[in-house]
This record gives C-alpha cells, structure tokens and sequence, in this order.
C-alpha cells in the first residue's frame, strides 16, 4: 500500500510518499537568503525552526511563478532534515499501489525526468512519483560561488 | 509490578549518576588518600547502591558492592589506607556495577558477567595490613619507579574538594584548610554538595542538589522549546490584529504576554547550555587509566570548565575530545625517562583550556610533550602518497603539521590499542567540520602541541547587533564589533576616501578598510552601494567597525537597530555551502534574520591580506602585532610599504605646483607650505624619472606640520604577516616585511621625514622653521 501526497506545480502533478510530508503551511514570509542559488527562495520560521524554502519552480527550471495565487509550502522531512517544497497549489492523498505505474515518460522534459522515479497514470492525468532525495540534491556548490 | 519497575528505573537513573560522582570522588581521593570527607562519600554511594540492590534482589550486585563497602569501610575507619592497588581495584569495582546496570536496563537480569575474580581482588586487598601497604602516591605519580627518581614526586597536600561543606550535621573532623593547590579532578564533587558525613543515614539521604535542581528529560526540553515557539508566533498575529481594533485595554493585556512569552521563549532557549565539564567530567579518568597502561605521568589542568555550550555542540565534540585527550598522552607527552633525558619535568602537563571568544567557542588540548616531528610527518605523507616531495618541498612547517588530519594518515609507529581504534585525525576534523567548526594544530618539535577546536554558536544564545541594509535586516555577533561610526551628511562624503579605488575610512588618525554590506552580499551592482558610499543622497548610514581574525575593517551599513539576545539557529544543508551567514535566528515578530559571519565578510572583500598568516598568530604567541601598511610603488616598479598609522592623507597634486626653496622640493598645502621628499631618490630607487603630469602624496601631519612624501603610485592597504619583519640595516628602511606574497621594504617614517624637513620632531621650533622655510620661498621669488 502505497500513498502520495500530491501537489501542483505549473501543468503538472506530482507526488511524494506521504510518509515525507510532516505538514502544509499556507502563510508565510520568506527571509530572501543573498547569494543563493534561485532553488531557494529563502528561509521561513516554522514554530521555531529555521526551514529553507526551495522553489520547486526553479528547481524544475520552470518559469516563476505568476504571483496570482500564494504559493504553498510543503514541509517534507528528507535524511531528518525538514525543508519547504514552495508549490503552486496541493492536491489530496492518492492510493497508488492499484494503479499503472511506469517509467518517467518521454513527454516531461529531462530536467523534471531525471528527478522522477516514475510516473502512475491516473484516469485524469500523469501522477508523477517525484524522488525527494534527488529534488533536494542540487548542486549547494554552486549557490556558494556565487 | 508496575511499581517495581518504577523503583527500578528510580534506582538506575540514581545509580548511574552516583556513579559518575564515584568516578570524580575516588580520583580525588587518590589525590588525598585521607580526606574523611570523600572517603565517607565514596562509602555512602557503594552503601546506597548496595542496600537498594539487596531490597530489589540483584544478588550479583549486592555481593559486589558488599564487599567493596567492607574495604572502604575499613578504609575509613583508618585500618588501611587507599594505594594505588586498591583503587584500581575500586574503580574496576565501578565498572562493574556499571556493566551490572546496564544489564539490568536492557534486561532486566544481571546477566552472566562472572565477577568473581574481582570479588576475590577486593576481598584479599582488605587483609592487608595498614604498614605493608605501600603509601600512596598522588596522582601524579602513576608509576612506583619514576617516582623515585624524580624529587618532585613528594606528596603534596591537596585540597580535598572541601571548601563547600554546608554539612547539617558536624563533621567528624575539621576539614582541612584549604589549599590553594588545584585537585584537577574533584571540583564537581563540590558542586554537587557534600552527602551528610554520618554514613549509616545514607539511604535516605538526598544529594541536597536536589533542592535546587530538577532532572529533566531532554526531548521534553526540545518540545517546550517547539511549542514556545508557536506561542511566540501566536502573540504575534494576536498583535498584529489587536493594532486593527484600537481597543487599548486589550493592547495593553497584549503587551504584557508579548513580555512574558519574550521571557519564556529566552529561559526556555537557555534550559539547553550545559557546561562543557558535562564532557570533561569524564576525562580525569581516561587519562589516569590511560597514564597508568602506557608508564606515563601526566597531570591533568583544565581552565574554562563552566564554558557553556549548547547540548548538541556537547554531544558532538564529545568523542573528537577523547581522542584529542588519548593522542596527547599517547603520541605527545613522553615516558618520564625519555622527559628526564630531555631535560623535562618528568611529570607531563595535558591542559584542556575552554573560551568563548569572537563569538565561537575555543576548545584547546595542549600537551608540553614531543610535539610533532615534521620531518617524520613529511616523509610519512610522502610515502602514504598524500603529498609529492616537490609539494612537500613547498610546505611551509605549519601546513605539514596539518597534514595529520589527512585521511589515511598515521603517524604511529605500530598501532596500539589506545590509537588505534578507528577514531583517526581524520575522524575528529570531519566530526568537527560536521557541526561547522575546524580543527588546527600548533606544534613545536620537543616542546609540545596544541590541538584547538573552534566551534561556531550553532544554537548557542549571543548578543547580536541588529543591522538594516537594503531593506533586510540581518545580525552581527556583538563579539566581532568593535565600534559604531555614524555617517551623516559631511562626515559621509568627507570621511571615506579611495585607495586604488578601494574606499577607506580615517578613524582617529588611522585609514579604515571599508566594506559595502549591499554590495557584498550582491544586493546592489558593485560601485553602486549605497549605505555612506558614494551615491548616497545625502542620506547618512553608519560603519560597523567588526574585528575580523587580527584585522579590522569597516562594514557600511544603511541603519543599525539594536543589540539583543539570539538564538543561532543552523542553516539546511542548502545554504551551509555560505561561508557568509553562521546561521539564522528568529526575531521577536517571528522572522527570520540571517546572522553575518564578520571574518567570511573580511575574506570575500578581501580585506585579510593574509587569512593563514593571521590565523596562526591568533595561536602563535611569539609573533608580533600585525599592523596595515600602506603600499606604494616607487619609480622602476620597487615597492615600499608606510605604516598606516603614519599616512594622515593622501593627496595628488599637479606636478607644476612643487617649487623648490633652497635645494628642497615644496608645495603648498591647506595654508601651510609642506616640505616634499621623493621616496624614490631617498631610498637610492632606479628608473626613469617621472614625468607625469600629477604626483601622489603620502601626507604625514603632526600638529601644525606636514611633510609629503611623493611616490609614483599608491597601491593598497595591506596587512603585513606576523612575525615577517626582517631587519635591513639600510638607509630610511626599517627592514622588509612579507605583504601578501612578496618581499616590501618598510619605512622608516621618521628617517624620511627628516630628510625632508631636519626640524620636524622640534616642537618649540615648530612655528620658526616654518617661518624660515616662508622666507626661503619668499626669497626664492
């Protein structure tokens, strides 16, 4: 038995195992972070705890975004650490393990497919499985040269 | 049955912490075979243990804690005295009971540990008659044979963790007078307060520590801080939402919780610093068990013991500390007959030294033993293919000493059971990296090494200067700033000059480095800052004036706000690759405030000339104050560097306007007519002469006279590397320093400046010669 929990970002749907996410913020303020790479859109005090929030839009190379709607931040905890996934909307648990599941398909491009570890085809839409791991390893170097 | 486990679990969490005190108080003891006090104290806690042990049944334990009670018992009752033998055989005893507790944690049982050769030990050390046993040695003395032949051997009196003996009832015998020789082991004991000294009541008997303190689980402490947080977070909005309602009866309620969370939320941050002794506390033993294997003789000295750390730094630094600890006595301090043969004290001296300073924590283990041979390292690293002997060759001796935390480096000749043990160098700089701080050797062959630990404040509470820039705000450690320079209007545009295009600051005589905050944290394109720079509409800004490593500079600033108390919160593991933040903390309104790193600040404006050469004087104690020199260029590109504190302005002039009066170059300058010297002739300089339109003046004034000194260019400001000063006995030169990579001549200020005027330095004469050299101008007309 396996459970996503899904979230909107652009056109497409993804999911992480349900069991990373500790908790959804609506509100909040970014601290911006100088010098960092555009992954991170800054730092949100969440009771008491410094988070970085990454920009899941950047770290996808998708444009930014709009600004009509606030964005979402979604907590998940990956090796103990918790960090904000900034999404553009959420979405609900789905219960995956009945459902068709795949390789990255060809369609996503390769940036958003090398971050996946597979995608389930619901009778709407493409649940893309994202590898929280690998969302959360971009290269920290870079942001440090900068 | 329940309630059985209950008392259990009260017994072991009561056990393992006499135990602990157990450990102190029979190294102290050692110390003073025959303080009263501690013997009845080591009795009381064997006798506690024991009798509860009997109650619940662990038959294991009461036999073994009986018969180590029967020799302290007659210990105290002065038939036999404590040598050496026997405390080993009591602190064996320890690590029984412990073995024994820790099974009956895990398991409930006692398990099958056979206890009964030491059981045979303890009984047959109690026959011995008080005469034939051999009189303790103090502690200092570990081995029977080194303490023959040393005269320093002689027992001293040391104090018997006494002064704090509030005992309700009288003490069996006057405490001895204190002594102002430091037991390195036995403070804690005092801190803990004295058990009541009659023995039978000891059952009942609470540690009075018990009145002032409360022992409380840790993940409760980490869940009252979550949930203080969400209380600050809550006043807040309530806050925010009160200032729509202008209802003032409800403001002021508001106010009062706002005070009282702020409180809370403080005392609540504080409940988590422990003293590094937490950590210490355990090593007295490590080295005596330690000394004893290896036939050393080392006296253990710790300073800073109530340095305060936060928990999780404590936890971390814990194995780094030992391993530090065991190196030392292992590869550092050397047997005593090798220390007498070097002409050393036989006895060793292992120095755990802990400070806050620069607003890191400074841990130092130092040993006066043999230090690192860096010849034997070199070779080693050479052979273990870590370094090429042309790059060995390059090394300078500090860098090979650091080879040592390289891993898969080993200087020890066989591994023994003590260094080897997987714990390396390279283990201990990694686990420090891993909570942020660095590790550094300092080493002198033959005459010991120091091994210091910096570890940064991660959740360590500090005063911090709130500053604006902008638009953010961000903190700055109180301990890296110095002053505050307030930039207004005139002082804006006057007070900041540019060398080589590197702005300046003159504060009181001396020439400020000057960094942009904006501009260096990529806020504003670089030129274009504008806290106090150049364009800064008139609006003023303020210079924070920070100490970085040796060196200070200026950090333009839009606004400071105010000075308080934060937490230091770590950054995820996205932004630890930012040398420029040390962490974060929450301000009172709940947001998040980036907390500078003054020295990373220095480094990325690159305003430490040289970051090693600082940092190694910073520990080096024979190296001279570093002091910034002005740089200048000279014709045929010789350079010559100016101490700063004798450059009072810089000037450029038109090279029309220097006349010459009576053989001497002068100019006229803010009313005065200033004698000029061209450092290039004076310091006997080849090149084509200049013939540029416009000359760069180094201006010195004192009082009413100023001198020029004329130079072909102006190059920086530089910081000349400790301890780099050569003598040259030349002409005007005070000898030559190291600046960044190469060799400058320094000048001898004062030499120049008479060449140029003789009767500079004659104060009285002050008004006349400048009268003379009037007249001389006036003739020269």
């Amino acid at each position: 038995m396996t459970q996503l929990s899904t979230f909107h970002v652009g056109s497409y749907l993804f999911g992480v195992e349900v069991a990373l996410v500790q908790e959804v913020v609506r509100m909040q303020v970014f601290t911006p972070v100088p010098l960092s790479g555009p992954e991170v859109s800054g730092l949100i005090n969440l009771r008491g705890e410094v988070l970085t929030a990454i920009d899941v839009r950047a770290r996808l190379g998708l444009p930014p975004s709009t600004g009509e709607r606030p964005q979402v931040n979604v907590v998940v905890r990956v090796d103990d650490e918790p960090v904000s996934l900034l999404v553009d909307e959420i979405g609900g648990v789905v219960e995956v393990s009945q459902i068709p599941f795949e390789g990255t398909p060809s369609t996503v491009n390769a940036r958003v497919g090398a971050l996946l570890t597979g995608a389930y085809t619901l009778p709407e839409k493409l649940l893309l499985a994202l590898d929280a791991r690998a969302l959360l390893a971009f290269d920290e170097s870079r942001s440090a040269a900068a | 049955m329940e309630a059985i486990d209950e008392i259990v679990a009260e017994f072991l969490v009561e056990s393992h912490e006499n135990l602990d005190q157990l450990d102190t108080d029979l190294l102290a003891l050692e110390q003073d075979p025959t303080s009263r006090d501690l013997l009845g104290s080591v009795f009381r806690t064997i006798h506690t243990i024991k009798g509860t042990s009997g109650f619940l049944a662990f038959n294991k334990l009461e036999k073994l804690t009986h018969v180590g009670e029967n020799l302290l018992s007659r210990m105290r009752d002065g038939k036999i005295q404590l040598n050496e033998d026997r405390a080993s055989a009591l602190l064996a005893m320890v690590d029984a009971v412990r073995g024994l507790l820790s099974h009956i944690e895990a398991s409930g049982g006692e398990g099958d540990d056979d206890h009964t050769e030491l059981v045979a030990r303890l009984g047959q050390l109690l026959e011995d008659g008080p005469i034939e046993a051999p009189p303790l040695i103090p502690a200092q003395a570990t081995s029977p044979e080194t303490a023959e032949a040393e005269p320093v051997a002689e027992p001293e009196p040391v104090a018997a963790a006494p002064e704090s003996e509030p005992a309700p009832e009288p003490a069996p015998e006057p405490a001895p007078a204190p002594t102002p020789a430091p037991a390195p082991a036995p403070e804690p004991a005092a801190e803990k307060a004295k058990p009541a000294p009659e023995p039978g009541e000891a059952g009942e008997h609470k540690r009075s520590v018990v009145e002032s303190s409360v022992r409380v689980d840790v993940e409760l402490l980490d869940t009252l801080m979550r949930m203080v947080g969400e209380l600050v977070l809550s006043r807040n909005q309530l806050v925010s939402e009160l200032d729509e309602q202008n209802d003032s009866a409800l403001a002021r309620s508001a106010q009062r919780l706002s005070l009282v969370t702020s409180e809370l939320q403080e005392q609540v941050m504080k409940t988590r610093m422990q003293p590094v002794d937490t950590v210490w506390s355990k090593l007295p033993r490590v080295v005596r068990d330690l000394s004893r294997q290896l036939s050393r003789n080392v006296r253990l000295e710790m300073e800073g013991r109530d340095t305060e750390l936060d928990r999780s730094v404590l936890e971390a630094i814990k194995d780094p500390m030992t391993h530090l600890v065991r190196n030392a006595i292992d590869h550092g301090i050397e047997p005593p007959d090798v220390r007498i043969g070097k002409g050393k004290n036989p006895e060793g001296v292992l120095t755990l030294r802990a400070y806050h300073e620069a607003g890191q924590v400074h841990l130092e283990i130092i040993d006066d033993g043999a230090g690192i041979d860096k010849d034997i390292v070199g070779r080693r690293g050479v052979e273990r293919g870590l370094v090429t002997q042309a790059q060995l060759e390059k090394m300078t001796p500090r860098e090979i000493s650091q080879m040592i935390f390289l891993p898969g480096f080993s200087t020890a000749a066989k591994v023994t059971n003590v260094s080897g043990r997987g714990v390396g160098m390279d283990v201990v700089k990694t686990r420090i990296e891993g909570i942020g701080g660095s590790v550094d050797v300092i080493s002198n062959k033959g005459a010991g090494s120091t091994f210091r630990l910096t570890i940064p404040l991660t959740l360590a509470i500090i005063p911090a200067l709130t500053i604006g820039c902008a638009g953010h705000r961000y903190a700055v450690p109180q301990v890296s700033v110095l002053e505050l320079v307030r930039l207004s209007g005139e002082h804006a545009r006057g007070g900041i000059e540019h060398i080589s295009g590197a702005p300046v600051y003159r504060l009181r005589g001396a020439l400020l480095p000057l960094v942009q905050l904006d501009e260096q944290l990529g806020l504003v394109p670089p030129g274009t800052a504008s806290g106090g720079g150049q364009n800064n509409d008139g609006r003023g800004g303020f210079i924070v004036v920070l100490q970085a490593e040796q060196h200070r500079f200026g950090l333009v600033v839009d606004d400071v706000l105010d000075t308080q108390e934060i937490v230091v919160k770590p950054l995820g593991r996205h932004l630890k690759a930012l040398p420029m933040y040390q962490g974060a903390t929450i301000h009172g309104d709940g947001s998040v405030v980036l907390i500078l790193d003054a020295t990373a600040i220095a480094r990325q404006a690159d305003v430490l000339s040289n970051p090693a050469g600082a940092a190694s004087s910073a520990i080096n104690e024979e190296t001279t104050t570093i002091d910034p020199v002005l740089v200048v260029e000279l014709t045929g590109g010789r350079r010559t560097a100016i101490p700063l504190d004798m450059v009072t302005r810089l000037e450029e002039i038109p090279t029309k306007t220097i006349e010459r009066v009576g053989g001497r170059e002068v100019v006229q300058y803010r009313g005065h007519i200033m004698p000029l010297v061209r450092l290039a002739s004076l310091l006997g300089a080849y090149g084509e002469e200049n013939d540029n339109e416009r000359v760069q003046l180094v201006v010195y004034t004192r009082g009413e006279r100023s001198v020029g000194f004329a130079v072909e260019r102006i190059m920086d400001i530089a910081t000349e590397r400790a301890g780099s000063r050569s003598d040259i006995d030349d002409h005007a030169l005070l000898g030559s320093i190291v600046v960044g990579d190469r060799v400058v001549e320094l000048l001898d200020v004062q030499a120049a400046v008479l060449a140029a005027d003789p009767a500079f330095y004659q104060d009285d004469a002050g008004a006349t010669t400048i009268e003379e050299l009037g007249s001389m101008y006036e003739e020269a007309l």
